[in-house]
């Protein structure tokens, strides 16, 4: 029998342990990022200088001064967690401005897509898997378990390639790649989320074309997860409505909807909460792809084009900033989790 | 007839694979307003079945056949929505685990509520103060803060308690009681029984109370039905089902009335396990368990009848006769 205080003493504890732990996680993020980036067999200064410099000695003498590449691998990584230590995570090699004003230009247009795709994921996997629960056996169920078969079982760049050739190639009922119709400049840049810029700015016309480029790419990637939620929703759903307590529901009289949706499903729910929680690991890799093959400018598509001209401060900064979102995102569904089981008591 | 339930030739079978289990086979009961009807038997002798078919909440393998008239409405063939009216208004279950029969997620209290406003169809307000007042009729300590606990913050006879509550939260006319105190230990039973006691008093309450605890029958009912394999085998008041038994199996049940010092004992009362009931017998379906068999045992299965010695209604070819010393066991 616990007072609300304690119940709301033992959150705020439990929330406090996990941020002080989080630093020393993401230093070992970094750690690691930082070796592995180093130890690819490739050279940086290609892209720097570009392969037509890299025989004059002179230019490359200065790049490597001008970027730090001639400390040795330790004096960079010291040099590098100083920075850190300041919010400073360096300039990219391949853009030239600094790596925390790109990330924070392209996080928004990540957002927007990985929350509509786990928007899709989850509101969508709930629904079809307590359609599926409640017409088990029949043609809904089966069509559902094709569905989610086919989204969790293939790669999200095939899912975004194929949903893109059939709405948008063949049959034009979609745009196309991008997230602007062309030539069309994005509206104010006040939170960086185009739809919601759009309507605060008024620029109503916008708002449609936006949700419509929205569509796909956040379809493609939420695809997989709709499928793992509406398959776990299904068969906690058939194991819940085994339990005594709908048994008690029904003899309250209440009607086959109010069991199904508010007992029943109040139960089913909880285990989707851990797999959100792990979920946005796998929407952060998928957005990598995704956004490639929507010429989407977001994190991802920065990631790619990072990793490919090796700029290795883009490469860090963007293994920290998905440390961070991954750390924060696994707190938030441990959070979740105690308040709507009130069975976890928070230790 | 004026009774408030009347079932007639009630049976149920469970469809379990190629299997069929006929879990009550054709039982008849009549039960009057304001009366407290005990039944008894061992575990799996189809006490749960038969009244879960009453409010048709059993398992959608099962399939039931006969009639069940409550207050003059036949229940088999009404409509679900005229069952969920019945449901939680006109009778109240209480189920036999309290463990695991209220929802984990939803604090008592809403979970009480939740059946005034289905029947009531008043302000969420009214509701909980309504199911304030019930926690404090089943004796709950502390009624407006207990309202707000979730069931894991509750023991079982609290748990019992709520599942009580809820039963009778919208005065119904009767209340079915599938083993409303087996799993409370002996001081926790005797406050429940009373609160069923009391309810009969002050609502005039039909209930149907559903035990294998002799004791527990003795202490509220007005009269007996014995149930063995799905059959039920002898009836009667309880005083002359407790004195005047003369069935092997309610004699077997009545002599190991359940003492303090060994609980189990109630669960086996005699030797030899109950037949499957997967499989038909001709004879009589506690023939190969019972002392008293003859010939006739074997073949035949016996009905029940009234006996004309000691009025109660018997099924057997050799009752015993009715013992005296049995009272002094009581
Ligand atoms: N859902 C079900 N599926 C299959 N068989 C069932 C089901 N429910 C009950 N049975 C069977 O029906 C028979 C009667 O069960 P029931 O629950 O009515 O017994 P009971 O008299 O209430 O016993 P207990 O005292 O253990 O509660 C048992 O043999 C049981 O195995
Ligand atoms: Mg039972």
């Amino acid at each position: 029998m616990s007072a609300p205080t304690s119940y709301w003493g033992s959150m705020f504890r439990f929330i406090a342990r996990r941020l002080i732990i989080m630093p020393f996680l993401l230093f070992g993020i970094v750690t690691i990022s930082f070796v592995i980036s180093r130890f690819i067999p490739s050279d940086p200064l290609i892209s720097i200088v570009g392969e037509r410099q890299l025989n004059n000695p002179v230019v490359v003498l200065a790049a490597k001064q001008r970027w730090g590449l001639d400390k040795s691998m330790f004096g960079q990584y010291t040099s590098y967690m100083s920075n850190l230590a300041k919010g400073d995570l360096g300039i990219s090699f391949r853009t030239k401005t600094p790596v925390v004003g790109d990330l924070i230009d392209r996080l928004p247009a990540t957002f927007e897509l990985a929350f509509t795709a786990m928007f899709f994921g989850t509101v969508g996997g709930v629904l079809l898997g307590v359609l599926a629960a409640s017409r088990r056996n029949k043609i809904a169920d089966h069509v559902s378990r094709l569905f989610a078969l086919v989204g969790s079982s293939l790669p999200v760049f095939w899912l975004g390639l194929v949903l893109l050739y059939i709405f948008y190639a063949r049959f034009g009922l979609m745009p196309g790649p991008g997230r602007l119709p062309p030539r069309v400049d994005a509206p104010n840049d006040i939170t960086g989320f185009y739809l919601f810029d759009a309507i605060l700015s008024g620029d109503f016309g916008l708002v449609w074309p936006i949700i419509q480029r929205l569509l796909l790419p956040a379809f493609a990637l939420g695809w997989g997860l709709m499928g793992i939620i509406s398959r776990l929703v299904r068969s906690s759903m058939l194991d819940e409505l085994q339990a005594d307590y709908v048994r008690t529901a029904r003899a309250k009289g209440l009607t086959e909807r109010v069991v199904f949706c508010k007992h029943a499903l109040r139960n089913a729910l909880l285990p989707v909460l851990t797999v959100l929680g792990f979920s946005i690991a796998s929407l952060l890799t998928g957005a990598v792809l995704t956004e490639t093959i929507f010429s989407w400018n977001g994190v991802g598509s920065y990631a790619v084009s990072a990793t490919r001209s090796l700029d290795y401060p883009a490469i860090n900064g963007v293994c920290i900033l998905g440390g961070i979102v991954f750390l924060i995102s696994n707190l938030i569904t441990d959070v979740l989790y105690a308040y709507a089981d009130p069975k976890i008591r928070l230790a | 007839m004026n009774s408030l339930l009347s079932i007639k030739d009630l049976h149920v079978s469970f469809g379990l694979g190629l299997e069929t289990v006929d879990a009550v086979r054709g039982i008849n009961l009549e039960i009057a307003r304001g009366e407290i009807v005990g039944i008894v038997g061992e575990s799996g002798s189809g006490k749960s079945a038969s009244m879960l078919s009453v409010m048709r909440l059993l398992a959608t393998t099962a399939t039931t056949r006969g009639t069940v008239h409550f207050a003059g409405k036949e229940l088999f063939s009404a409509s679900s929505k005229e069952m969920r009216g019945i449901r939680g208004g006109k009778i109240g279950m209480i189920f036999q685990d309290p463990m695991t029969s209220l929802n984990p997620s939803f604090r008592i209290g809403s979970q009480i509520a939740e059946a005034i406003i289905r029947h009531q169809h008043v302000s969420t307000k009214i509701a909980v103060s309504k199911a304030t007042d019930l926690l404090e009729v089943v004796s709950i300590p502390r009624p407006s803060e207990s309202m707000s606990l979730f069931p894991h913050e509750m023991s079982g006879g609290m748990k019992q308690r709520v599942m009580i509550a809820m039963a009778i939260a919208n005065d119904p006319e009767l209340l079915i009681a599938d083993e409303p105190t087996t799993a409370l230990d002996v001081t926790i039973q005797a406050q429940i029984l009373e609160v069923l006691k009391g309810l009969r008093e002050t609502r005039n309450l039909s209930i149907v109370i559903i035990t294998h605890d002799l004791g527990v029958v003795a202490g509220l009912a007005d009269s007996v039905n014995v149930m063995y394999a799905g059959e039920i085998v002898e009836s009667g008041d309880v005083e002359g089902v407790f004195y005047k038994a003369t069935h092997p199996y309610s004699r077997g049940l009545l002599s190991c009335v359940p003492r303090l010092d060994i609980r189990e004992s109630a669960l086996h009362p005699i030797g030899g396990d109950p037949p499957k009931l997967s499989e038909k017998t001709p004879g009589c379906s506690f023939q190969p368990r019972c002392k008293n068999a003859i010939d006739l045992c074997e073949t035949t299965s016996p009905t029940l009848r009234s006996s004309t010695v000691t009025g109660l209604k018997v099924s057997c070819h050799n009752p015993m006769e009715p013992s005296p010393q049995m009272s002094e066991s009581i």
